[in-house]
């Protein structure tokens, strides 16, 4: 215990009136001013915050254990902003404006973020989408005094930089050699996943989620699964809990195959990424051969998992968990590597405070000392399991680390998971049809995937994605102010950040 | 680039000339946009252009401006914000010139179809030269569908 206030907040939103089972609480207007006056000095951690139309909803993350919600009705479209207490509610607060066009009030910041002024309307889930007005006013940046006073230049990347990756902007302002203030625009691959997810039956919106952020296909399908299954009050087998245990360790893997070998090519380092290339290539081509699909979309569905492949799954665990230690020994050969290890160590620092502030996570968050990570919260996975620890440096050097100690994590994993299992050919049950609300969470490559579901009459009816990517976009712009301009490249590549996810 | 366009002509017209022998002095230049999307596909090209596949040996190269491609690869479902920017790549591009899609998006719009935000596919919007299906297509039917490009 830090201090004295820890709890007070979520005993505040306790005190509310519970919706949804124990986790959704209602407050009124005072108690949801209470509750921002309280997070203040309580470090109850922020994860998520999104509307359904009608009122706004703030999840958090009670003793890193028990996912609450605190929601309430906004007056005359207005709420109070939580972004003067949690940073990381920054960006949330602009999409939600965005999206329902119910504004924050006393926020950091409230310029455009998704909405660039060409969609259809304003505000397009709101209850009253607006009109557009033409031609749409130009970006806003925030202005980079340093350019100004010492003479220097703003240098804009992407969106279309023909690089192998989602469209986005990054624009630095050069000064005194160094960057002078780093600033993220994007939105460019927004497809308004939330707006597609109502209405659809779950094996339909399990099937998109796969295809929210292909890093992460696995999480995003795992917890929109779990967050149906939760509201539907529907039980899974448990061969289906093993599968997706094995499936998201298979997809940990060859997602931080594909951010290290970027990094490589970033810091130059082209042996290094040769070698995680080739092996990524391994896994999703066996992938490939037993599934049908190398990035392992489409496998999840609401119940369990599609039919007939339990003994398959197994197989590959099997095989990829076989080739562990002969690929972590290859990779670390090439680590050795001379010229990276100056290159990367002290390069691009998130400290532990600054990860916990903007609500970093994931394996980029673990390599600055944060313990985070809900696997431990997950079905099927075991605590004695998730055995990679953390990293304390924060810097590229540990973003690598972490990565490579997680991929040895994953295949002991797998190898532990096969070992123990007799199948017990029950893989999927059917989702019953009953009307609710539900969660659910999966650790992906990146961090930590939350879904928020309202199910009725078999289909979903209101929902909202979750996806660590958000939380890199500030952290990065933190972390690039003041580095060096050679290393701004290998400092995004080293958070594997992803736009499409950001967007969603 | 003419052999190219005859090629794509003689592939999707129907007759089918005898395929004229094209010698790759220098790699055919691609500029890739990634114009919305999951980045599965993005992923997929990452790995072609990877030590897992020899892509230069093959007579293809990824180029990073428009300026220098003869083909425009696209993949993703064209979003309303990114279609002036796939329009300023394509027409910084000198001719002749050839526009790609590349997975089930970048064609019909695929799982994101035409939205607030979303444009959907090239498919009726924009003459396609190739058409490369698979949500996402996987490295070896990326470049099979290229190596067609070359006539080789």
């Amino acid at each position: 215990m830090r201090n004295g206030a820890n709890g007070a907040a979520a005993a505040l939103i306790r005190r509310g009136e519970a919706e949804a089972g124990t986790w959704r609480f209602r407050l009124d207007e005072d108690g949801w001013r209470g509750l921002v006056d309280a997070l203040r000095d309580d470090p109850l951690p922020f994860v998520g915050l999104w509307s359904d139309g009608r009122d706004v909803h703030a999840l958090f993350l009670d003793g890193g254990a028990h996912p609450l919600v605190a929601s309430v009705a906004p007056e005359t479209g207005r709420y109070l902003g939580l972004s003067s207490v949690r940073p990381a509610a920054s960006l949330p607060e602009r999409c939600l404006h965005d999206l329902w066009g119910i504004a924050a009030m006393d926020a950091r910041d409230v310029r455009p973020w998704l909405d660039h002024g060409v969609w259809t309307s304003t505000w397009p889930l709101g209850a009253r989408p607006g009109p557009v007005s033409w031609p749409p006013d130009p970006p806003e940046f925030r202005p980079v005094p340093a350019v100004a006073r010492a003479g220097g230049m703003v240098q804009g990347i992407g969106p279309a930089d023909g690089l192998p990756q989602a469209p986005g902007h990054l624009r630095l302002g050069l000064a005194g050699g160094g960057i002078a203030g780093a600033e993220w625009r994007l939105g460019y691959a927004h497809r308004g996943l939330v707006a597609r997810l109502c209405g659809m039956e779950p094996a339909a919106a399990a099937r998109l989620a796969g295809r929210a952020a292909a890093g992460a296909s696995v999480a995003h399908q795992a917890a929109l699964c779990r967050a149906i299954e939760a509201a539907t009050d529907t039980a899974i087998g448990a061969d289906a809990v093993r599968c997706r245990v094995i499936l998201a360790e298979i997809e940990r893997i060859a997602t931080h195959l594909h951010d290290l070998s970027r990094i490589g090519r970033a810091a130059g380092a082209s042996a290094l990424a040769a070698c995680c290339e080739r092996l990524r290539e391994e896994t999703l081509h066996l992938c490939g051969r037993m599934f049908g699909h190398r990035m392992l979309m489409d496998l999840v569905v609401p119940g369990g998992m599609l039919e007939g492949d339990v003994a398959t799954i197994g197989a590959v665990a099997g095989q990829v968990a076989g080739r562990g230690d002969d690929m972590l020994r290859e990779i670390r050969r090439h680590l050795a590597w001379p010229g990276l290890a100056g290159r990367v160590r002290g390069c691009g620092t998130l400290t532990e405070a600054m990860a916990r502030a903007l609500g970093v996570g994931g394996v980029v968050g673990r390599a600055s000392a944060r313990e985070d990570d809900v696997r431990r919260l997950e079905p099927g996975y075991r605590r004695e399991w998730l055995d990679s620890g953390v990293r304390g440096d924060g810097d590229v050097a540990a973003r690598i680390d972490q990565r490579l100690a997680e991929i040895g994590g994953s295949c002991r994993m797998l190898a532990a998971a096969r070992r123990d299992w007799v199948p017990d050919g029950a893989p999927r049950s059917a989702v019953r049809e009953r009307a609710g609300e539900g969660i659910g969470c999966a650790e992906g490559p990146r961090g930590a995937v939350w879904y928020w579901v309202r199910v009725a009459d078999g289909a979903v009816q209101a929902a909202f994605p979750r996806d660590p990517a958000l939380a890199h976009v500030a952290a990065l712009e933190h972390v690039l102010d003041g580095a060096d301009p050679e290393d701004a490249d290998l400092i995004v590549r080293s958070f594997g950040l992803s736009a499409a996810a950001a967007d969603l | 680039m003419a052999i190219l366009r005859a090629i794509l002509t003689a592939a999707t017209g129907g007759h089918a000339p005898a395929r004229v022998p094209v010698a790759a002095v220098r790699p055919l230049p691609v500029f890739h946009i990634e114009t919305g999307g999951c980045e599965g596909c993005a992923m997929e090209l990452a790995a072609l252009d990877g030590a897992a596949y020899g892509l230069a040996a093959t007579g293809i190269a990824f180029v990073t401006t428009p300026r220098l491609a003869e083909v425009l690869l696209v993949t993703g479902p064209l979003t309303r914000v990114m279609a002036p920017v796939l329009e300023a790549a394509w027409h910084a591009m000198p001719e002749p010139r050839a526009l790609v899609a590349v997975g089930a998006c970048a064609i019909d719009g695929g799982p994101f179809s035409e939205n607030y935000a979303v444009l959907g596919g090239l498919e009726g919007r924009a003459p396609i030269d190739l058409a490369i299906a698979g949500c996402p297509p996987s490295p070896a039917a990326i470049l099979s569908g290229l190596v067609g490009l070359l006539g080789g």
